[in-house]
């Protein structure tokens, strides 16, 4: 039997009658979990990755622990801003996919669909909705959302309003920059900086913002330096760890841990042997569940996912003396907000840069921003004599997927690869 | 400017070459302009920024495009004073933009002719042609094509509140001479009944509170991979006390038949006053111990047909299949049971339809949807039913009854045939068993084999793999049959459920499907000696009362 199904299987049974009971095992599953990731790590995972599977975990079980002083998001919100008033954030996609974790994804999928949601939306959402819904996950202090990359953010935070009672704040990302667009977005932070200081009680301090801005730029200077080196040496990694390498670049960059993460990469990269493995560009989230892709992928001297365009989304450095500002810049230069030129232009400048053999791009069931704009990115990839495979699936809901053709698809892909072919969908 | 601007208002009947340049998943509205545009009848497209779908889309067209005028007009989501200027300003780059590709001039003061010629000439999108005493519908959700339209006319729905996107007519006034009037203009454009793209919707509740006493019922309104509004109907499905329908399209003709099962029988739970004249032949001349009344079921794989008569009592009944011709097998059944009955056609009083084909039965006299048919017959077998399960060949429904034995709520499956007749067809067929051996067989199972996939070709594959691994064929039967259960509790739930229940139609005859139903459920299913009769027996009740008989 596999234990953590059954886990999964008895937080199920408890959620009907007693949903706090059920929440309260999702605690105690995390904890179990920190204790493995701190005493029983993974031989072949880096120490870096070892410190994030660690704190990945640690801090989410915090913030579920202590939802007084925890802010529900989605990831591209400004956390730095809720950091500065001593908020820890749980992005809806990031509690999403530890409740994949548990295997109970199916169950809190169907439960959103039954209240009427479609089976078309992603299933990051619904999951995070069927869970919220349902009354296992405590009401934070606070929602953050932002219109930028996804419809469904703006609408899931207003579902949560409606049906569970969690405040909620959007901000409107404009498509484009400009000097206005920037002032639109900075107003709509100081409104933001207001809410949250009503919420939380505490004053908005400026220069917290400024040294968590300070300790992103040092993150994102140790996390360039670690890809650099990369190039000439192989550094473990596995489909979930390019996953949880988002906590690091979004949620909780500008910590203190994501610095010392990025950190301890940046050093031991080094320690690591060349093995001249293909590399891989992946675009879009990384479907850690699909069993095909684990065999190639986790840990395998011949191919390795060198990054991927959602963890290299926005690489600029904060101008830290304008706090709102860098932060409103961010968001709207974010490669995922704006024409889809602008991130197909980036992913092809990173596969040069990075010197990447060949992309692959994910295409997740219901996101309708990353599968509309697949095949423009395809043929940009052509241009540029880097051969990308298409792949449907779900990242999350382990029904809607394949195995049996993700293998095939795969497989011919890499044999491809081999062989000097191009494309492939 | 000068430019002749004209709405899409796309249909098409396939998506190929679409699927070929954004992917299948994308909303089917987007992929149809793409389709619509793509035969070359325009100059150019003005997006907005609507939806990620759109906003690919204008990705696609832009890039495929590069000689036409293709832009995207960002659309705030605040409607502040920020927001206008900002919008105010877009709109002005558009304008010149647009005069540097088409060598026009963009006048401020030409802007402000038009819309002083435009202010207070709003035109009402509602019609109201429809026979007095026909349900009060109120239209929201995704934008409609010309077809949902016609079926909703045809069906003698009458529309009086439209709240769905693009839906609501703009109102602009003229703005004041000296003010600027793309700031006037943006503000009047934020200022629309928002949509549920913007940040606060709240004016949409206010505007359905408004109408609350003018309509009978909520037809929400949703396309294909278009999320965005089914938020808004999960939320209303909780809250509002008025009775709410969904129907989701895709642009194409394919589900029309569908669509107009769920309209009409979504109109008859409102009490509507049936569109068709009732024909009482003969009627007056006997009595109720004469009286026969025929109901004829013509589903997707089979014909049913009852007979009744005054006293309620079922004379004869008959099952064929339905085979490609609903008017042949229609009549093959009718002479059938008048040949059981010992009756000729003149003996009937009233041929009722019913079933996905009812509109094909020329000699019948009325038709009534199976919804209501299943309810009404459900009730005739047992009087305590409140929730009805029927699975027939291509669809499955959930339908609720009130205490009175009326259609309360129902719901169906979607185009797609997961968790109906057709997927155990097809899976029976795989397992290289009748289907009439597939739940017996389920019933031998031993070990637990789970079908993850719901979709009939994925599902399908699996059971492929699960052979190919040896695995027992009652072990496999009882997966699939788990996997239904899974898919049809999903539907039930969304109807509220209550005990008692009751499972109709022809996969009801499969005992490992009830049984897997009954353990998912935690409750049991009524069922009686023919469960694929229920839908012809409640026809015929239908065509009793219109006698008096109750």
């Amino acid at each position: 039997m596999d234990p953590v199904k059954w886990y999964g299987g008895l937080i199920e049974s408890l959620v009907p009658k007693n949903p706090e009971k059920a929440g309260k095992l999702i605690r105690t599953g995390l904890r179990l979990e920190e204790f493995r990731c701190a005493h029983l790590p993974e031989k072949q995972m880096p120490q870096a990755y070892r410190y994030l599977n660690y704190m990945a975990v640690k801090v989410v079980a915090d913030a579920l622990s202590h939802p007084e002083t925890c802010a529900w998001t989605n990831i591209f919100a400004p956390t730095e801003l809720l950091q500065s008033f001593g908020l820890c954030c749980i992005s809806m996609e990031c509690l999403s996919s530890y409740l994949s974790g548990f295997r109970m994804e199916d169950y809190f999928i169907d439960r959103a669909e039954a209240d009427g949601l479609p089976t078309t939306l992603c299933s990051y959402h619904k999951g995070f909705i069927g869970a919220a819904g349902s009354g296992v996950l405590p009401k934070p202090v606070f929602g953050v959302t932002t219109s930028a990359t996804c419809d469904g953010n703006i609408s899931t935070f207003r579902w949560l309003r409606e049906r569970c009672g969690v405040k909620d704040f959007v901000i409107d990302v404009p498509y484009a920059w400009s000097p206005e667009a920037e002032e639109y977005v900075v107003g709509q932070l100081r409104e933001l900086i207001s809410v949250l200081a009503d919420a939380t009680g505490k004053k908005y301090d400026e220069d917290a913002l400024r040294e968590i801005l300070r300790r992103e730029n040092r993150s994102k200077t140790y996390f360039q330096a670690a890809l650099e080196k990369r190039l000439s040496h192989t550094y473990p990694n596995t489909l979930t760890l390019v996953l949880f390498l988002l906590l690091a670049t979004h949620l909780y960059i500008g910590s203190e841990w994501v610095e010392k993460f990025f950190r301890i990469m940046s050093e031991e990269v080094e320690r690591y042997p060349d093995l001249h493995e293909k590399r891989i560009f992946w675009i879009h989230i990384t479907p850690y569940l699909l069993t095909p892709l684990q065999k190639y992928l986790n840990y395998n001297s011949r191919y390795a996912i060198f990054c991927d365009d959602f963890n290299l989304d926005y690489m600029e450095m904060l101008d830290e003396s304008r706090p709102l500002h860098a932060l409103a810049r961010k968001m709207i230069l974010n490669i995922y907000n704006g024409d889809f030129q602008r991130k197909a232009d980036a992913c092809a400048d990173n596969i040069q840069k990075y010197r990447c053999d060949a992309a692959v791009e994910f295409c997740h069931w219901g996101c309708k921003q990353s599968a509309g704009g697949a095949v423009l990115l395809k043929e940009k990839l052509r241009k540029a004599g880097t051969p990308m495979l298409i792949l449907d699936g779900d990242a999350l809901d382990r029904r809607n997927n394949h195995d049996g053709q993700v293998k095939t698809r795969f497989e011919a892909f890499l044999e491809m690869l081999e062989k000097g072919g191009d494309a492939a969908r | 400017m000068g430019a002749e601007m004209v709405r899409l208002e796309p249909e098409t009947a396939n998506f190929d070459c679409a699927d070929a340049r954004m992917h299948p998943n994308v909303c089917s509205y987007a992929k149809a302009v793409l389709e619509e545009f793509s035969r070359g009848n325009c100059d150019g497209l003005i997006l907005t920024t609507c939806c990620d779908s759109i906003r690919r889309l204008y990705d696609v067209l832009h890039a495929g495009y590069p000689k036409k005028f293709i832009r995207i007009l960002d659309v705030p989501r605040l409607e502040n004073e920020e927001a206008v200027h900002l919008y105010a300003a877009r709109i002005k780059a558009l304008a010149e933009d647009y005069a540097v590709f088409s060598g026009r001039k963009f006048e401020e003061e030409e802007l402000r002719r038009l819309l002083l010629c435009r202010a207070g000439a709003v035109q009402d999108h509602v019609k109201t042609s429809v026979p007095p005493g026909a349900p009060r519908i109120a239209l929201l959700g995704a934008r409609y094509g010309k077809s949902l339209r016609e079926l909703l006319e045809k069906a003698g729905a009458n529309l009086v509140l439209d709240m769905t996107c693009e839906g609501t007519p703009r109102a602009f006034s003229a703005s004041a001479e000296g003010a600027p009037v793309l700031d006037c203009y943006a503000r009047q454009l934020l200022g629309q009944l928002p949509c549920l793209r913007m940040a606060d919707v709240s004016e949409r509740k206010k505007q359905l509170c408004r109408f609350t006493d003018e309509i009978d019922g909520i037809i929400y309104h949703t396309v294909k991979f278009c999320d965005v509004y089914s938020y808004e109907y999960s939320i209303l499905r909780r809250k509002t006390e008025i009775p709410l329908l969904k129907l989701e399209t895709d642009t194409t003709p394919q589900c029309a038949g569908q669509l107009q099962t769920r309209i009409e029988a979504f109109l008859e739970t409102l009490h509507a006053v049936d569109g068709k004249q009732v024909i009482k032949k003969n009627a007056g001349k006997k009595e109720n111990r004469h009286l026969y009344v025929l109901g004829i079921d013509s589903g997707s794989t089979s014909t049913n047909a009852a007979i009744l008569n005054g006293k309620k009592e079922i004379i004869t009944s008959g099952t064929i299949r339905t085979g490609a011709k609903t008017t042949e097998s229609a009549g093959r059944i009718l002479d059938e049971v008048l040949g059981k009955a010992g009756l000729s056609r003149s003996d009937l009083s009233l041929i009722v339809s019913t079933g996905y084909g009812r509109v094909s039965i020329p000699f019948a006299d009325r038709s009534v949807t199976e919804i209501s048919c299943h309810g009404k017959g459900a009730r005739y077998f047992n009087p305590n039913i409140r929730t009805i399960l029927d699975i027939g060949g291509q669809d499955s429904k959930a339908i609720r009854l009130n205490e009175q034995g009326e259609v309360a709520d129902f719901a169906m499956n979607d185009k797609c045939a997961a968790g109906t007749g057709r997927f155990l067809e097809a899976m029976a067929r795989t397992l290289e068993l009748d289907i009439s051996e597939l739940g017996p067989v389920s019933l031998r199972a031993k070990e637990d084999v789970a079908i993850s996939s719901m979709c009939t070709v994925f599902a399908e594959s699996e059971v492929i793999s699960l052979i190919a691994q040896n695995k027992e064929k009652a072990d496999i039967a009882r997966g699939v049959h788990r996997a239904i259960a899974g898919k049809v509790c999903s539907l039930l739930s969304r109807v509220n459920p209550e005990p008692e229940y009751m499972m109709t139609g022809g996969v009801a005859k499969n005992p490992g499907v009830v049984k897997a139903v009954e353990e998912k459920l935690g409750a049991k299913m009524y069922l009686c000696p023919d469960p694929e009769i229920v839908g012809a027996v409640g026809a015929a009740l239908f065509g009793l009362e219109s006698f008096g008989v109750a």
